[in-house]
């Protein structure tokens, strides 16, 4: 019953401002992104290129991760600074990015999503907004 | 209880933007913009009115309590509730942990029209629902409706105890969770990135500022970004290991996702240490599982069940799970189990639907309940009347502020408006008057771009 009377402060608005920007950019991957085999020059190759269980799976070959669109074919050279680039045979880099962290991956896979509204067998639509709460 | 005149800032839309109120603008169906805040109105909320319903409040919170009780004790009604199997042991152990460490907020939403309102019926706080997972208008009721009152002057309290409520709580419920798990957690604060409006990331922000006002260190992510490790634990993308995460996402949602199985195998790992001492353990998720038990509109059924034959009826609304309804009833609302925002309800009159709210919701099955309509109070500024609900906020399990909206129609929807209150007869006034700051020139940014530039004073 006390205190209705509570100045609701929210203080250190600079370390606010500063973090901010940090879940911002924390959060720039894995909502909408898609998944390529691409060769050093950002060429999209065949998917099985990027399969490190073939045997060989050597180095040269890499998933570029960005808001690209399905479907592209290979042959298609695509933009690298839009996107993130891991080597298909570091499997910590290919778990950080929401893939698995070995075998095939094919091309225009969406990235991550073991949570969000991205994910399969989610409710479509909120009638309104799109909104986590209510 | 009154609805009064308000006297608008001088430009008002930029000073809410710099409170960090980025989704008030929102885009109507029909392509044009409207302001969810609403300050040409304000609601006056005499002292006494305010402790009745703050005693109300606590009234009900144990009626929860019960409900959960009898639902654990009865576990079949999970079934009934959409609820998977799978979840089970951890809802039931989340719920009975003993002391209670993994919640800090909630918000009732409640009807109610004043000690004085000339239908009788609506001098009694009712309760629709218990928005027990992923409550949101934290920022509006904590922070923005405060400021607007020290501004404007328009009252001389507010029933707003949250921020100050909301690090005790932090306080209590980590300095518990470290004991589990052994050492102190960074905590991660998570929402979901397909929310453009801002309304989840400014929601949970707010919660973030509040644990890091009680000393924790923290780190933000969307929920989309969580990644399963070969592990069976949970990682952000930069490795670090989520010891405990704040999620703004419903578990519903969770529950039918790819990683929904594994998040509750690893919950049963929590404060695994290996030899050196490193933590090995899972994750602890805030809002715990047993919140499924309180957002979902079937807890109604079970509370009207336990308490309908009891003097604490009068809190309640009567509700059955749809095709347990008494045969006869004309007068109803249908609502999904799991619905938001009005989502799908269906007011029945006379056996005839007369409102249909459209949406997605419904595939958990649905609940009747009476038809009690929402007080009405007249809008000076149109012929119109407005129809305001009350929230009352549950910090760490105690009433803690109230936020107020109102809608033309009786679905309180997504284009209902935030309304500020003020309690008018405290004998001394609370605050001291402040000059608002306003950061902005026109044009404002759009959506959730207005996130880069907010901040907090």
């Amino acid at each position: 019953m006390s205190g209705f009377n509570k100045a609701p402060r929210i203080v250190t608005a600079a370390a606010v401002g500063i973090s901010m920007s940090g879940v911002l950019s924390a959060c720039s991957l894995g909502s909408n992104d898609d998944v390529y085999c691409v060769d050093k020059d950002n060429v999209v190759v065949d998917e099985d290129l990027c399969d490190d269980s073939r045997g060989g799976g050597g180095g040269g070959y890499f998933f570029l991760i960005g808001a690209f669109g399905g479907g592209i074919g290979p042959g298609t050279r695509l933009d690298g600074s839009r996107g993130q680039r891991i080597s298909s045979t570091d499997r910590a880099a290919r778990s950080a990015a929401g893939l698995p962290a070995s075998g095939k991956v094919s091309n225009g896979t969406k990235s991550s999503k073991g949570f969000g509204k991205g994910s399969t067998d989610n409710k479509g639509g909120w009638g309104g907004s799109k909104s986590g709460g209510g | 209880m009154q609805r009064c005149a308000g006297r608008p800032r001088q430009d008002w839309e930029n000073i809410i933007l710099t409170d960090g109120l980025v989704y008030s603008p929102t885009r109507t169906p029909n392509g044009s913009i409207m302001q969810y805040w609403k300050e040409s109105a304000f609601y006056s909320v005499p002292m006494d009115e305010v402790l009745m319903l703050e005693r109300a409040a606590a009234e009900i919170f144990e009626m929860f309590i019960a409900a959960g009780d009898h639902i654990v004790e009865h576990p079949e009604i999970m079934i009934k509730m959409g609820i998977p199997e799978y979840a089970w042991p951890q809802v039931i152990k989340t719920w009975n942990d003993e002391p209670a460490c993994q919640s800090v907020y909630g918000r009732y939403d409640i009807r109610f029209g004043g000690l004085d309102h000339p239908d009788p019926a609506m001098r009694v706080p009712k309760v629709y629902e218990f928005n027990a997972d992923t409550p949101t208008c934290l920022l509006e009721s904590a922070w923005v409706q405060w400021n607007w009152l020290e501004h404007t002057g328009q009252g001389t309290d507010q029933w707003n105890s949250m921020l100050e409520r909301l690090t005790q709580a932090w306080t209590r419920n980590l300095g518990l969770i470290e004991q589990r798990l052994g050492h102190r957690p960074v905590v991660h604060f998570a929402c979901s990135s397909e929310e453009e409006s801002g309304e989840d990331v400014l929601n949970t922000w707010y919660l973030r500022d509040a644990c890091e006002d009680a000393g924790y260190q923290t780190k933000g992510i969307f929920m989309e970004s969580i990644v399963l490790g070969e592990d069976g634990r949970f990682y952000d993308n930069e490795g670090d290991h989520l010891d405990v995460i704040f999620k703004l996402y419903p578990w519903e949602y969770m529950v039918n996702e790819p990683y929904g199985e594994a998040c509750f195998l690893d919950m049963e790992r929590i404060g695994l240490r290996d030899e050196d001492g490193a933590y090995i353990g899972g994750t602890v998720w805030i809002e715990p599982p047993y919140k499924m038990l309180w957002s979902n509109k079937g807890v109604l059924a079970v509370l009207w069940e336990l308490f309908g034959h009891t003097e604490q009826a009068k809190y309640l609304i009567p509700t059955w799970f749809d095709g347990e309804q008494p045969a006869g009833l004309t007068d109803y609302v249908r609502k999904p189990l799991l619905g938001r925002e009005g989502g799908n309800v269906v007011i029945y009159r006379g056996g005839e639907a007369i409102v249909e709210v459209p949406g997605d919701y419904g595939e958990e099955g649905f609940v009747v309940q009476e038809f009690a309509p929402l007080p009405e109070f007249p809008d000076p500024a149109g012929d119109t009347s407005v129809h305001p609900v009350l929230g009352i906020w549950m910090i760490d399990g105690d009433p803690a502020g109230l936020a107020i909206r109102e809608s033309e129609g009786f679905v309180t929807d997504n284009l209902s408006f935030f309304v500020p209150h003020s309690i008018p007869d405290n004998d001394v006034a609370t605050f001291t008057q402040q000059e608002p700051v306003r950061r902005y020139e026109p044009p404002m940014p759009a959506g959730i771009s207005r996130v880069t530039v907010a901040t907090f004073r």
